[in-house]
Formats: structure tokens, sequence, C-alpha cells
């Protein structure tokens, strides 16, 4: 089983380094038949990978424990559903995970432009797909060969980590995976685009919808990663900057910009070089994700150091970005942009001004997470940077960014018009300042918070408004009543209106983060059974405590009955575990979600001899519309991937200059 | 290059030199030391009275608890330090496990007044080796 496995991984390293090398050929060539060999060659990689993957899980699922990595991830206690999911909850298998998902992508990519295959754009981008699919089979054959046989032969694995038997944390990874392979596509377009010298709007109009899938699946990864974290790691929130969690923001927020800044490429000619350059900066971004999230390697240079995988993703990050650079200097004079930026007062200004403004927080989250290193390696100085520095550097450039999110949607190419402005502005910024005086006396909210709220409902009311003007004004048109109207026209034009979708949503999250950071209360402390306590407008009694034992854990369950500030009452069992092979506490959060905030409540321990509970209590207001606004995101992240009624229309347009 | 490029040009370069700056000035503002036990022992004049981070193993038996409040040594190449805590214990916390505590440092009595106190083990992902900390308290 391990010399099989392990004859796969080195034989999909063959194939893929093979279909490089052959496509590569065919493209200095112009060989039809080398392209054939090579696409052969890449079809056979995901051939190979598959049963490669086949093989492990059928490993994890019968318990062969004469694999190292079964005996680390499965015990005879676990189901089904988690045996499969060890395929990626480990290191080994992840990497194999990886390589195969970009495989899938890539034979998607091939069935995808199966007509238009003798196009250098297309097999440029298929070798330089295959270049880095060799990479990530080679890592895993070679670093990471989930194939290794035990080191001594055990009857009974150990299991997963207790805190990742989780729903949510185990589709996230498969998200964030699928994220973040898939910004292998638009990267090898970029250099695609810039060898079959392409970089008219061919490569940016085909990369679109390859770059929003991936864009989709690292949003899904995030919010459930976060999701996971609120309900298993029992500290009451879901983002701590964490690398892992920057390591994942990072390609989103470059992949957002890339997204928003390929609409001004298409419309307007513009931002070529800054496009690509973005293509380039996101796949490495994903890369340092991939290799923070793999390793855990961030705590010090030692252990980037030391670890195997350090040098070899250093060196492929450094030769892309060289490799990148050195084109785009080579090329230069094959790029020209067709029209000049005439004001920053327009769409494509304020485009602009929201790519800078992306990059920025993608630098900052960058420097945030890599200081410590860098300090370590130049001064010798172990430091460490952590929440306080990123939520208070951060907060002015979402700020900014809501406000662009509203404003750069209504207002027109070239040259904005102030008085169309107005009209589209009018009665939201009166409803925005409604709202946001009303939390302002309310809440007595801080400037910041206020700030968030008012911008956040700004984008709501906005965005409404505008898909309600144009929605009456096509019912007047039509003579077909408003509702039909408005339906009919998110209808014509899924992208753009997938996009309005994803702006509310995005400013619903906005609005349960402020509401869940400015307003938090917490309440720490130690009650005897029997007792009852008060905590923001609820009332708890703390009933009873249950004790027993469950095969891989032992467990304090406690009963709380809990009565909200309108009276209703719902029983709560907070429990904490230890568990044996692990040697390991966790906590089992309970929660009651309100519309207006979660009550979330945390047994942190109990003193069997005082019959003492350890509680930790939060109130998180409006953490609720995090999770609905996340939603929202992903909807119309797919929203705008449906085909458009509209598209055929405009790509005879798109002939025209515009 | 034109005036008018020049201008955008300006207003971003602009943009990005104020934001460095707001961003440096975060990080001088927020950065902590972070020691292992026996490097901060090194250190200890220098730290004394200030916020610091260290990491190190809890020596078995040395747990006192009670209730919320926690006092525990932990230990790294053979030097040691008072740990002294209040607030949600994170998973995984027991004898031998290797912990991040960030607080107030005092030379006097050689103890750590904890803030936050994580569990550096095991990692998301693997039993053994390092990876990244679990976040607990606030």
């Amino acid at each position: 089983m391990s010399e099989f496995g392990r004859a796969l991984l080195f034989l999909a390293f063959g194939t893929s380094l093979y279909a490089f090398i052959a496509l590569v050929l065919s493209n200095l060539k112009g060989d039809a038949r080398w392209k054939e060999s090579g696409i052969r060659g890449l079809q056979a990689t995901v051939g190979v990978l598959t049963v490669a993957s086949i093989a492990l899980v059928s490993a994890l699922i019968r318990a062969d424990y004469s694999l190292q990595y079964v005996a680390l991830q499965v015990s005879p206690g676990m189901g089904l559903t988690y045996r499969i999911a060890a395929f990626w909850a480990g290191m080994d298998g992840s990497m194999l995970f990886w390589s195969w998902v970009l495989s899938l992508y890539i034979l998607a990519l091939l069935w995808e432009t199966r007509q238009e295959r003798h196009d250098p754009l297309h097999s440029w981008a298929y070798a330089s797909l295959a270049l880095s699919l060799s990479f990530f089979v080679f890592i895993a054959a070679v670093f990471s060969n989930p194939f290794k046989p035990a080191e001594m032969l055990v009857s009974e694995g150990r299991g997963m980590n207790p805190l990742l038997m989780n729903v949510w944390m185990h589709t996230h990874p498969v998200a964030l995976y699928l994220g973040y392979t898939g910004l292998a596509i638009p990267f090898s377009y970029a250099m695609a685009a810039l060898l079959a010298e392409r970089v008219d709007n061919t490569w940016v109009r085909f990369i679109r919808k390859w770059t929003l899938i991936p864009w989709v699946f690292l949003t899904i990864g995030i919010i459930l990663g976060g999701r996971w974290a609120y309900l298993e790691l029992g500290w009451g929130g879901y983002w701590a900057w964490d690398p892992v969690e920057n390591a994942s923001f990072m390609p989103w927020l470059t992949a957002t910009a890339f997204l928003h800044s390929i609409i001004v490429q298409e419309k307007r000619g513009m931002l070529k070089i800054w496009n690509i350059n973005l293509a380039v900066i996101t796949f490495l971004f994903a890369l340092i994700g991939t290799y923070i999230t793999r390793s855990g390697a961030l705590t010090s240079v030692h252990a980037f150091a030391e670890s195997e995988l350090g040098p070899w993703f250093a060196g492929a990050i450094w030769s892309i970005a060289v490799v990148a650079a050195g084109l785009l200097y080579m090329k230069r004079h094959r790029i020209q942009s067709e029209h000049r930026l005439e004001t920053l007062f327009s769409r494509e200004g304020f485009f602009l001004i929201n790519n800078w403004v992306f990059l920025a927080l993608a630098l900052t989250v960058a420097w945030g997470t890599l200081f410590p290193i860098v300090s370590e390696a130049f001064t010798g100085i172990k430091v460490t940077v952590g929440q306080p520095f990123f939520n208070s550097v951060t907060p002015p450039l979402f700020l900014l960014l809501i406000f662009l999110m509203t404003v750069a949607p209504i207002i027109s190419w070239r040259r904005a018009s102030s008085r169309a402005l107005v009209r589209s502005l009018a009665w939201p910024t009166v409803l925005a300042l409604l709202t946001g005086g009303a939390l302002g006396i309310g809440m007595r909210a801080p400037l910041i918070p206020l700030l968030g709220y008012t911008l956040a409902s700004w984008t709501v009311y906005t965005t409404l408004y505008e898909v309600f003007r144009v929605g009456r004004a096509r019912a007047r048109r039509k003579g077909i009543p408003l509702f039909r109207g408005v339906v009919e026209l998110l209808r014509t034009d899924h992208r753009r209106y997938g996009g309005y979708i994803v702006h509310v949503g995005v400013a619903l999250i906005a609005i349960g983060i402020v509401g869940s950071s400015a307003f938090r209360q917490r309440l720490e402390k130690e009650y005897p059974v029997g007792s009852t306590f008060s905590f923001e407008g609820f009332q708890i009694a703390f009933k009873d405590i249950q004790q027993g034992i469950e095969p891989d854990y032992r467990y304090s369950r406690a009963t709380l009955e809990v009565t909200d500030p309108l009276g209703k009452s719902r029983l709560l069992y907070p429990e904490y575990r230890f568990y044996f092979k692990w040697n390991m506490n966790t906590a089992e959060v309970a929660l009651w979600p309100h519309w207006s905030g979660d009550f979330y409540a945390v047994l942190n321990g109990y003193d069997e001899d005082q019959r003492m509970g350890l509680f930790v209590l939060f109130w998180n207001p409006l953490v609720g519309f995090l999770w609905v606004g996340g939603l929202l995101v992903v909807f119309g992240g797919f929203y705008a991937l449906l085909p458009s009624h509209r598209r055929n229309r405009s790509r005879l347009e798109q002939e025209q200059p515009v | 290059m034109k005036p008018k490029n020049l201008k955008i040009a300006l207003v971003g370069t602009a943009f990005f030199l104020l934001f460095g700056w707001v961003v440096a000035q975060g990080i001088q503002r927020t950065w902590v030391y972070y020691y292992t036990v026996d490097e901060l022992m090194e250190n200890a004049g220098k730290v004394n009275g200030r916020v610091v981070k260290t990491s190190g193993t809890v020596v078995s038996g040395s747990i006192q608890q009670q209730g919320l409040s926690l006092d525990f040594l932990i230990e790294e190449n053979g030097e040691t330090l008072r740990v002294r805590y209040r607030g949600a214990i994170p998973d995984a916390f027991t004898d031998e496990v290797p912990v991040v505590a960030e607080g107030v440092y005092h030379r006097s009595g050689n103890v750590l007044e904890a803030r936050t106190l994580m569990t550096k083990c095991p990692s998301r992902y693997e039993a053994e080796g390092d990876g990244a900390p679990q976040a607990a308290g606030s």
C-alpha cells in the first residue's frame, strides 16, 4: 500500500512535469503534436492523482494502520464522514488533496476551452498550470507523503484532534483549498497573456469566471472558518487576526481588487499592467497562505528555517516574482493603455482608489503577520504583533472601502455628474443619517463604530434604492407592475446585480462586526449549583451539573435555565470535556441566538468539592448580521456566475469602442 | 508623464505614504517583546514592569487553581517563571503543555501577571510540532 501510493505520487510528478515541458515546446515551436501530448500528460496526471486520492481515502476508511498518516488521523470511534475528512485534516493528506483539487480545476479548464486549445493564450496557461501542479505534487511526494509507512504498528489510532471534530472544521478547509488552488488559474492566464503577447481584453474577459469561482470558495472558507472558531474555540469571537486567518484574508483582498479592476480593463482598456500584477500578487499570497496554513511556521524564524518546506516555498515565491517582473519588463512595449484616466471623480477613478485600498489592506495584513519574522531576522529582536495592531490600523480602510462600495456602482464612467449622483444618493443619505443618529443616541456609540453603522446602512439603502429606481423606470416603460420590473431588472445582468448582492452582504457583515466588537459584553465568574444571576438583562439559573464518560472523553454538562429580557426561557447546556488520548480540555459552547445578538455561554471548569461551575458568558450584539451577510455574499457570488441574458449581446457591443 | 496622470500618481503615492506611516506607527505602538522563559531571564531588567509575551512549558504539579484563578510555573531551558492568571482557561491547558502567556512582568518575585494565556499544542492540524497557538481569553 505504502509503496503503491508513493509510486503514484512520483508518477504524477513525472506526468505533470512532462506536460509542462511538452506544452512549452509546443508553444515555442508551434507544434500541435507536442501540445496534444502535453494535454494528454495533464489528463494523465489528473487520473493518477485521483487514484492516489481514492487509495488514501480507502486506507482511512479501512483504518489501515500500516500507514503513519492513518494511525495519526483515525481512531476506531470515528465515523465514516470524519474518516473521509481526515484526508485533508492533516498536513500530509492535505498536500495531496491540494494537488488533486488543482488537477480537477485543470481538467475543468481543459474541458471549457476544448474548442480553443490552438490559441497560444490557453496553451501557455496550461503550461503554467502544469508547472504549478508539478510543484505541489513534488512537495507531496517528497516532503509530506501521506503513504509513509507507520513508524510502529498500533492496534488503535489516536484519531483527529477533538477541536477539529466539527462540521464547520471539515468543510472550511475544503473551501479554502478550492480558493487557494483556483487562484493559480488567473495567475497562469496573466503569464500566458504576456507570453502570447495578448494583453488585450480576451484574457481578462475569460478569467473573470475563473477568478470568481475561487473567490467564492475562499469567501466560504473564511466565513466557515470564523463560524468554526466562534462555535468551537469558546472565546466568544470569530476572528483573531491569527496568521492562519490572515493567510486566507490576504489573497481574498487582492482577488477582490482584481475582480474589480478587470472590469475597468474590459470597459475602458486601462490598468492592463496593474491587472497582471494583481493576478500575480494574488497567487503569491495564495502560496504564502498555503505555506503558513500547512506548516504553522510563522511562530519564529527558527521554525521557518527548520521547516523542510520553507526553502522550497520561498524559492517558488521568489522565482514567480522574478519571472513575472522580467516578463512584464520584456513585454512592456506590447502593452498600451487605450484610454487615460480623466479624473478620479468617475467610476474608473473610484475603482482605482478601491484597488489602492484593497492593496493597502493586504499589505498591512501581510506586514503585521510577517513583521515578527522580519524583525527577528534583521535585528534579532523577537517581538509579536497582535490584534491591537490590526484593530487600530485597519478600521479607517474598511470604512473607506464601504464608502467606495456604495458610490462606485452608481457613479458614471469617464466623468461623473454631480446631479445624477445627488439623485441616486439623496434619499439613502437621509435614511442613513437617521439610522446613524438613532444609534448614536440609543447606544451612545463612539465615533468609529457610529461611522461604521452609518456607512454600512448607507450602502444597503443606496443599493436597494438604485434597484428600486431603475426597476421602477423599467416597469413604467414596459407598463408592467413594479415588482415584475425589479425582478426582470435583476435578471438582465447577473454580473452587475450579483455584485450588488455581494455589496449588501458585505455591509451586513460590517454591521455585525461593528456590533459584536464594539459592544460586546463579557462576564467571567464562578457560581455554585442552584444559584441564579443576571447578565445584560438575561436571568440565568444554574440548575444542575451532570458528569459522565463517553468512549473518547469525560464531560461535565451544566444545565442553565436562561430567561431573556423579553421573558422567554430556554435551557442551555454548556459542556466541558476532557479527551483522554489528547490529554486535552475543550469547551462545548451553548448559544442562544436573538436577532439583536447572541447569548453565548461557556462552562470553563467544574470544582467538584465546592460544586462550583466556572462560567464565561458573552453578549455579542448583532453577530447574526455577520452570518446572514456572509450567506448573501456567497449567494451574490454565485448569482454573478450565472450566464447573463445580456452577455451575448454585450459581446457584440464590445467590438465597438465603448 | 502627462500632467493629469502625474496628478493621479501623486494622489496615489500620497495615499500609500500616509498609510505606510500609519502602519509604521501602529507597529511602533503595539508590538510586544516575545521571549522564551530563559530569554526573558536574560532580559529581565529591560522588560521589568512592561508587557511581554513569553512561552514555556507548564511545570508538572505546579498548577494551583482556585476557581478561575491560576498560579503555575513555566519552564524553558532550565529557567522557570511564575505565572498568575485569572480568566477563561484555554482548551488543552494542563501539565507539560507548552503555553504562551502575555502580561506585565515583575522582576521582584519573578512573576508574570498574565492577561492572556494560550496553549500552543496541539496545532490545528497535527499533534506533534508547535503550530498556531489557539486563542483564549482576550
